[in-house]
């Protein structure tokens, strides 16, 4: 079993690549191979994570090396507590949203491409997975890019104006990606290294150097644009709202915490927190960056009419929070921590329900949705409570974020991060309890049917789990305790 | 005075490959972010991708054996000049190979969408495509 264990970080990549490459194959013979296919890879996964996050103990960290090269000349797998975390995160989702995805992609994609949905799937999947076990620079940008390319495909998969949207997201999503390529050559030009501990044990003695600081810079930006942090947002709405349901639901939970993952383990395991003491001004800059990212992505939301288009707004904004928390000191890494989690299990159940009002009705704008509430209820439930939790009422997910952030901000002193807090909670009730209010209060519908079992249990599980995620993360707080303990941050 | 000066631009042109990635990466990313045109988005992000891989392959030359007080090496890559050893750096060679193929495939797929959007559309312009979101 130990020998096993050893082999887990490699093999949680591996699965999903091989399984690509299988329902490649199997479409010669048969197009309904790909669905189960994908459920038992992205199934297997997710129990192959869990064993991980099982079996690190405390500061520990589970160390592959590739071929079998000395880690700071090969490439090297390497979970810590948050990286097995992340990988948790990333299996969870993926299973669920190919759960969710049977239904939507028999209804949305072409008969003769569903192999190839499937192909792009699990190879989307396979770079997620691999992005939260490297531990190696250059190896994180292959398989960001992995990621990025079968998304590009994946969101043109439902043709029209997915095409533009998706050429968009390309164009932005290959400059930021290539920005990051750009600070892992002025970071191995510093340093002469690509290995992570390696960099951030050679990294202790150049933090003066114009070259380091330049190198984060460029991964900042990078980052920021892969994960459509604001003002480099402009790609999200449109792509999220014209692709494929199954896809956003993917790619604004998982996909989405990956890039916001790159960027944490860069700022607390490579370049660490003493470098940017020692630069206050980057991490100033990256919290008014993030602050208006959150209070922007709130009101254009408000603004928005179309559903999916809102939710992805909503997104900007809890980006914004993210990033916001890893300049605030130790409890912002709890914050950021937890909220990786809680923001894809509140946007899990929104986005999947979204999908499905797409689904049965063609509905995609707001007002349209009237009467709803009584015509689905179960569905409309599943949406309302992830709702209530994104504005942050306790003991849902959205309030052990805002909680968290509000310790972070008492902690360092900085104030003006809660008003900005409050501003944007105000704001996401306004543009949530609209759609609360025209789901339930307006308009009269026949009841209809639910939506199909396999898009409405993981949307009511993802809601009434982000309703209770205060009181499990009550009992799971060792977790982020953890996490804080392994990046050193105290 | 002079001398100085002269000296100070011999300097300066003697980091030409380095003025190169500077003046690509400028051109590329304006032609990625700014040009209205898909095609040349495209042509833009190739040069700028191209960029980088000219400034890790400039980074690899990391000087001579002298300059580095190093008496021998084992790198598989170096030759002997008149005076000296020059000797390259294998690792980023290796790195732009990766990144060669990464921006191929990234050409590839954005390609192949220039294609589906003029097949809907009949136009590869941003401005009248805006207008289809």
């Amino acid at each position: 079993m130990g020998a096993l264990i050893e082999h887990l970080p490699v093999l949680a990549v591996a699965v999903s690549l091989l399984g690509s490459f299988t329902v490649v194959l199997t479409s010669l013979y048969t197009r309904k191979a790909g669905y189960p296919l994908s459920l038992s890879v992205t199934f297997i996964q997710l129990v192959m994570a869990v064993a991980i996050l099982m079996n690190i103990n405390s500061g520990g960290a589970i160390s592959y090396w590739l071929g079998g090269w000395r880690p700071p000349w090969g490439i090297e797998y390497r979970v810590d507590i948050l990286g097995a975390y992340v990988l948790v995160i990333v299996t969870l989702f993926s299973f669920l949203a190919t759960v969710y995805a049977r239904k939507t992609v028999e209804k949305e994609i072409d008969p003769e491409k569903q192999p190839y949905f499937y192909t792009l799937w699990l190879l989307l999947v396979s770079g997620m997975a691999g992005v939260a076990v490297t531990g190696d620079l250059f190896n994180l940008f292959v398989f960001l890019e992995i990621a990025s390319l079968a998304t590009y495909a994946l969101i043109a998969m439902a043709g029209k104006r997915a095409l533009i949207a998706s050429f968009n997201y390309l164009v932005l999503g290959a400059v930021g990606i290539s920005f990051y390529l750009l600070g892992t050559a002025f970071l191995y030009a510093a340093t002469g290294t690509l290995n992570m501990l390696d960099a951030r044990a050679l990294l202790t003695l150049i933090y003066d150097s114009r070259i380091v600081q330049l190198s984060f810079v460029f991964y900042f930006i990078g980052l920021a644009m892969k994960m459509a942090l604001f003002p480099f947002h402009v790609w999200q709405p449109n792509a999220y709202e014209h692709s494929p349901s199954a896809v956003t639901v993917i790619i604004s939970t998982a996909l989405a915490k990956v890039n916001a993952y790159a960027l944490f383990r860069l700022i607390f395991s490579v370049y660490t927190v003493k470098f940017f003491q020692n630069y206050g001004t980057i991490f100033e800059l990256t919290a008014i960056v993030a602050s208006a990212g959150i209070i922007a992505g709130s009101v254009l939301a408000i603004m928005e009419r179309s559903l999916k288009k809102m939710l992805a707004y909503s997104s900007v904004a809890n980006v914004g929070y993210i990033v916001l928390s890893f300049t605030l000191g130790k409890w912002g890494v709890y914050a950021a921590a937890a909220h990786l989690l809680n923001h894809s299990l509140m946007k899990a159940a929104l986005f999947m329900v979204a999908g499905g009002f797409i689904y049965r009705l063609g509905i995609r704008r707001i007002d349209e949705l009237e009467g709803l509430g009584r015509a689905m209820p179960l569905s409309s439930a599943a949406f309302a409570m992830a709702a209530v939790s994104m504005i942050g009422i306790p003991p849902s997910a959205g309030f052990v974020t805002k909680l968290f952030i509000l310790l972070a901000s008492l902690d360092t002193g900085r104030f003006v991060f809660i008003a900005v807090m409050i501003a944007s909670s105000l704001l996401s009730l306004v543009y949530f309890w609209r759609v609360i209010e025209i789901l339930y209060m307006k308009g009269h519908r026949e009841r209809m049917d639910e939506l199909p079992a396999s898009m409405l249990y993981p949307a009511l599980i993802m809601g009434v789990l982000s309703i209770l995620a205060g009181i499990l993360w009550f009992f799971s707080i060792d977790i982020l305790d953890e996490i804080v303990i392994a990046l050193g941050v105290v | 005075m002079l001398l100085h000066g002269v000296m100070g631009v011999v300097d300066i042109l003697g980091y030409y490959n380095y003025w190169g990635f500077v003046i690509l990466l400028a051109i590329g990313l304006y032609g990625a972010l700014a040009c209205e045109n898909l095609f040349k988005k495209m042509v833009g992000l190739s040069i700028f991708q191209t960029a980088i891989f000219l400034l890790f392959i400039s980074i690899a030359d990391v000087g001579t054996f002298e300059t580095l007080g190093l008496k021998s090496g084992t790198a598989p890559i170096f030759w002997e000049e008149i005076h000296e050893y020059r000797y390259v750096n294998p690792v980023p060679h290796v790195l732009v190979l990766t990144g060669i193929v990464v921006a191929a495939a990234t050409l590839a797929v954005g390609l192949a969408l220039i294609i589906r959007i003029y097949r809907e559309y009949g136009t590869l312009n941003e401005e009248e495509l805006r207008w289809e979101l």
